[in-house]
């Protein structure tokens, strides 16, 4: 990297987009970019630092801008113990919550609960902001555009029970063998998985059938652990019971 | 609009002083201050983000200098060990011997400093959560969780 743009507009971001001749990348914490440069994994000369730009660093009630930390996220519960579960308490305080959605590392266990809260997106796209619920734009991995930059996620803090297990194989420090998010919700439950597939996995259900969940998600294999031990480990969480009583 | 290139000048705060150095746009705030300004209290360890060697305090928030760029110390204050002088966290860890080899010690000091100025009555589970962001290769936890326990004595 040679070059780095701080914007703090809108429209000095594109402006900065239009006069763009050679790749670029956005930049906000650094915690997974700056690892990746140091490996030269990453090639674009030019980044564009966003966390500068209005909204950003929003809390409000029903916002979190893209660029708070994860360490600053404590409402509703699941949300926060989500984020407590992600990485270490000092890269959390400056890992993003954009970060964790948009990066490479297939786990972003913080898209659960935000799928769980039927949270809306903000992007920046073309020149405007556009809103879009989250799960329109989320399988696998978040669906962007070229240039579409995350701006911020919209969503109702009120409590809802759930049931949150994360279980690795060394310690509280690890990628996750199985994050294990169960919510209720208007409908009936959300689950959503992370480290149990090659990517997060998610679905609704009318009613808590733990035979019907448990086949409707993929377990993989890898040095981690089993498909069959996870599917186990998935099994034991269900069979704890539908997260209806109040957190 | 802001935008650096190559090689920049920046003034920024260093453990209470105002510091100028110059340094390349992609350098770590790590390395422009053991190599640019030559503080050398801070490790670089993994230069991963795991061990925590590297652990400053910006505006009284640990982070992991080797993933931070130097750029956004700007308008910010930093502090390294050398920052700290005669604080009940230092003298804590060398009354309870909270070092083997020494390289981790600075990061843990800059955590537990941090974690006490943040919460002087920290229970066990919120000094876990903190200090499980640094690693002693050489295993010495006991000392040093002896040591956080005098220093939030002696608060």
């Amino acid at each position: 990297m040679n070059k780095l743009f701080r914007p703090q507009t809108y429209e000095e971001l594109t402006s900065i987009l239009e006069s763009q001749t050679e790749k670029y990348l956005y930049y906000s914490g650094g915690t997974e970019v700056m690892s990746d440069y140091r490996q030269g994994k990453i090639k674009e000369k030019q980044w564009i630092d966003i966390k500068h730009l209005p909204g950003m660093m929003e809390q409000s009630p029903e916002t979190i801008g893209a660029c708070v930390f994860l360490n600053q996220l404590t409402q509703p519960a699941m949300l926060a113990e989500v984020a407590q579960g992600i990485a270490d308490h000092t890269i959390r305080n400056h890992l993003t919550i954009g970060g964790n959605v948009c990066g490479k590392l297939p786990f972003r266990e913080i898209v659960l609960p935000l799928l769980a809260l039927d949270a809306e997106i903000s992007i920046f796209s073309d020149g405007e902001i556009i809103r879009v619920p989250l799960k329109e734009r989320f399988d696998k991995f978040l669906k962007l555009q070229p240039g579409e930059l995350v701006t911020g996620f919209h969503f109702d803090r009120t409590e809802r029970p759930y049931h949150y297990k994360r279980h690795t194989i060394t310690g509280s420090i690890d990628y996750p063998l199985m994050t294990y998010l169960a919510v209720r919700t208007e409908q009936g439950y959300f689950v959503g998985l992370s480290g149990y597939g090659s990517i997060p996995q998610f679905a609704w259900f009318e009613n808590w059938d733990v035979e019907e969940i448990l086949n409707s998600f993929k377990a993989v294999s890898n040095d981690r652990g089993s498909a069959d031990y996870r599917k186990k480990l998935l099994e034991i969480e269900l069979e704890k019971g539908a997260p209806n009583e109040a957190v | 609009m802001k935008q650096y290139e190559d090689h920049i000048q920046m003034e920024f705060s260093l453990n209470g002083e105002r510091v100028t150095t110059r340094f390349d746009v992609d350098e770590t705030l790590l390395h422009v201050v053991r190599n640019r300004i030559g503080l050398k209290g801070q490790k670089g360890g993994c230069l991963n983000g795991d061990c925590g060697a590297c652990t400053m305090l910006i505006d009284g928030v640990p982070v992991k200098s080797c993933l931070m760029l130097a750029i956004d110390a700007e308008g910010k204050e930093v502090t390294t060990i050398e920052g700290l002088k005669d604080t009940p966290v230092q003298k804590a860890f060398v009354a309870k011997q909270g070092f083997q080899c020494g390289y981790c010690t600075s990061g843990f000091v800059m955590n537990t400093h941090a974690l006490l100025q943040a919460h002087p009555d920290a229970d066990e589970e919120t000094i876990q959560n903190w200090l499980s962001a640094n690693l002693c290769r050489c295993t010495g936890y006991e000392g040093i969780e002896e040591a956080v326990k005098m220093a939030q004595k002696n608060l």
